[in-house]
């Protein structure tokens, strides 16, 4: 029994074992298309179902965009996530995969709040009559664009990689005090954003007609989202390298 | 379900939704080829990681 326990490795051991760039690869290359299979079965999934829902009573054929506008604001936001969790594998855990998961999804995340503020804002005009309102919500989450950017800019600037490493986890942990204030700002101030219609403690307010296909949406782009990043950490762990081979090539010529 | 008179401002919702992201996956796709690449030309010029030795095939 002890010894059964012994050989089968427990978590911990696992993300120690990941710390090795090249067994990180691996994985991720034998890991990778089956999430990108997935990805797009769960596309056509969703897409079919959401483009056979019926019309909703107020918003009409409108309420076809919160199909990817509601995925994109919920990954951009995961996105977040993820990378403070990574931050704090910097700092904390001293994790080499970390910086390297943090560097690689900034990116991803700045383009899901870039989709959300887009779809969010051609929803926004045949439902509020306006493209852009300063309200609370949007711009909270105009802001996580900005903070995106920064941390994105920030990386590309600081040369040293640990100093940049301890640079981008602390940035990335200040930033992170915008995700609670974007998830509550409808409930904290008066907002022409509609509040949360899933992911709050009552049930849903949603028709599953709408929810089903709504959520197989946000499987989807979850699922997307695994995909980029491990393909992201994959061209990080790759430009790091590079850099190495070029030091080395450096003091091969000095 | 229709688009009806919405349809101005649903098809662009999905279009450039679908673009940005097929842009981000060529991008991504792109920076590997690219550094797979780099890694390649370096190798062949004889600079190797530590550990491992001029000529042999690198793992990963």
């Amino acid at each position: 029994m002890n010894d059964l326990a012994a050989s089968k490795p427990g978590l911990w051991t696992r993300l120690t074992l990941l710390a090795n760039p090249t067994r990180f690869m691996a994985l991720a290359d034998r890991i990778i298309p089956w999430l990108a299979a997935l990805t797009v079965i769960t596309a056509i999934v969703g897409l079919y179902m959401g483009f056979n829902a019926p019309e909703d009573y107020q918003q009409g054929s409108t309420v076809l965009i919160m199909f990817i506008h509601v995925p994109t604001v919920w990954l951009a936001m995961l996105c977040y996530s993820v990378m403070s969790v990574s931050a704090l594998g910097t700092l904390v855990w001293r994790h080499p995969l970390a910086d390297v998961a943090l560097r690689a999804a900034a990116p991803i995340g700045a383009v899901f709040t870039l989709l959300g503020l887009v779809t969010g804002s051609l929803w926004g005009k045949p439902m509020w009559g306006a493209w852009w309102v300063w309200d609370a919500r949007l711009t909270s989450f105009l802001v996580l664009l900005i903070i995106y950017l920064g941390i994105i800019s920030l990386g590309r600037a600081l040369e040293e990689p640990t100093q940049a490493a301890r640079a981008l986890a602390i940035t990335t942990l200040v930033g992170f005090i915008n995700i609670p204030i974007i998830k509550f700002s409808v409930d904290w101030w008066n907002t022409l954003h509609q509040p949360a219609s899933v992911a709050r403690f009552a049930r849903p307010a949603m028709d599953v007609a709408f929810l089903y296909p709504l959520l197989i949406m946000a499987i989807c782009f979850s699922l997307l989202f695994a995909t980029l990043h491990l393909m992201n950490m994959r061209n990080e762990i790759l430009r790091r390298r590079i850099r190495s081979l070029q030091l080395r090539a450096g003091e091969g010529a000095a | 379900m229709m688009f009806g008179k919405h349809a101005f401002y649903i098809i662009p919702s999905y279009a450039i939704s679908a673009l940005v992201i097929f842009v981000l996956i060529g991008w991504i796709m792109a920076v590997h080829r690219s550094r797979k690449r780099q890694i390649a030309e370096l190798e062949a010029r004889g600079i190797v990681r530590g550990g491992q030795k001029a000529g042999k095939k690198p793992r990963g």
